[in-house]
């Protein structure tokens, strides 16, 4: 009878540690200037602590989870919806910090603001800056032209984008009202939000 | 106990246990994945999901949208792309004569013509209720708010199965009003292409 119950119990622990193993993948993750992650579960917002290393957890398939990370200096902080299936490894790549966008700012707005200028030559005839800044890696500019004249049914506020290359700032966009990623597909949707938001 | 029952229970408690963890293993394989009949005519189409070969008849699917191909020798190719989500129980694939062989094979017997006609049906059913998937903001529209004032319609991308949003009828905060409407019934504006027919630009940037 024990004979017949340890291998009963045997069996459970087999099918159990089976149950385990396969319904669970290894997410590994390439960080990079990254001070520390934290994964919760997308749904439930429950603290995930099935770290292998720092760079690799043992997840449930199939699952989203959030990924959140605490950049070194310079750098921001920042989080990555994923999929466990999805294939891997799931790279962390923090955007510099708003200080650092900001003293960038600084340093290149004259030239941003003569490449706009040249480029879009009647933009700040009718138009005057209200809103600037730049994105991830201070290589993406957006800012916001206000009409400078009364009100009329074309005053709306316009929107622009423009790129570092090369060293070099060029409008991508035209000002627009509102930018979308149907007709402007090779600038990052989260450069367009920020630029719509401004 | 006898030892050629112990055995005998021995052998019986493995293919057991192997039987259950074969059984836990694929029930796992399928967390998260819907059953999705897939049928193409002719029957014995290679069929891929992008551009991984799948098999015919049920597979189990990650939900979202997949490009798929099926073809055979002697038929076109058929590309589709479906949305897979639980209201996909069946997808099919119809591939046009393209040799002697093909068009020889069609006229061979006419239920061939009845269950082509069958999954061309099903094929059309399913492009609609991708289209309106793809593009659910039409769900809401057309849309006109005389306070905005704002009006929002849609139109037809060329080229393509997706919509593009007109705004009219409207003034400058009539326009910012209209874009947040679209946002507040869940469509995000950014992933259509906004036109403002009653605009003027006064600056654009040369030919892109």
């Amino acid at each position: 009878m024990k004979r017949v119950i340890a291998l009963l119990v045997i069996i459970i622990l087999v099918i159990g540690a089976v149950v385990f193993v396969f319904s669970r993948t290894i997410v590994s993750f390439e960080q990079k200037n990254i001070k520390s992650i934290e994964i919760t579960e997308l749904d439930s917002g429950k603290k995930v602590s099935s770290f292998l290393n720092d760079s690799s957890a043992f997840l449930v398939k199939n699952t989203k989870y959030k990924v959140s990370y605490v950049g070194i200096d310079g750098y921001a902080n920042g989080s990555r919806v994923f999929n466990s299936s999805d294939e891997m490894p799931i790279k962390l790549v923090p955007y510099f910090s708003k200080e650092k966008l900001l003293s960038l700012l600084a340093a290149d707005s004259n030239t941003i603001h003569n490449s706009i200028s040249r480029t879009l030559p009647d933009l700040l005839t009718n138009f005057s800056l209200a809103k600037e800044g730049l994105l991830q890696f201070g290589d993406w500019y957006v800012a916001l032209y206000r009409y400078k004249g009364g009100y009329n049914l074309s005053s709306d506020s316009l929107r622009i984008v423009a790129k570092k290359v090369e060293g070099k700032w060029k409008p991508v966009s035209s000002p627009e009202i509102f930018l979308n990623s149907v007709s402007y597909p090779n600038i990052p949707k989260d450069v367009l939000e920020k630029a719509n938001a401004l | 106990m006898d030892r050629r029952v112990r055995i005998f229970v021995l052998i019986f408690a493995i293919i057991f246990v192997g039987f259950v963890i074969f059984g836990i293993v694929v029930l796992i394989s399928r967390i998260g994945k819907i059953a999705v009949d897939i049928q193409t005519f002719p029957e014995g189409a290679v069929v891929t999901m992008d551009g991984k070969s799948v098999g015919l008849g049920t597979q189990y699917i990650s939900p979202g949208t997949h490009s798929f191909a099926a073809s055979k020798t002697g038929w076109t190719t058929d590309k589709q792309t479906y949305t897979i989500s639980k209201n996909t129980p069946k997808i099919a694939f119809v591939l046009d004569t393209d040799s002697p062989e093909a068009t020889d094979y069609m006229e061979r017997s006419p239920t061939f013509q009845v269950k082509r006609e069958e999954l061309s049906a099903l094929r059309a059913d399913l492009a609609g209720k991708n289209f309106r998937k793809q593009n659910e903001v039409v769900n809401v529209l057309p849309y006109s708010d005389v306070a905005g004032p704002y009006s929002i319609d849609y139109g037809f991308e060329e080229g393509n199965s997706r919509v593009y949003l007109i705004i009219s009828d409207s003034t400058p905060s009539g326009r910012q009003k209209a874009l947040q409407w679209l946002k507040d019934q869940g469509y995000d504006p950014i992933n259509y292409r906004v036109t403002f027919p009653d605009y003027s630009p006064l600056v654009r940037l040369g030919e892109r």
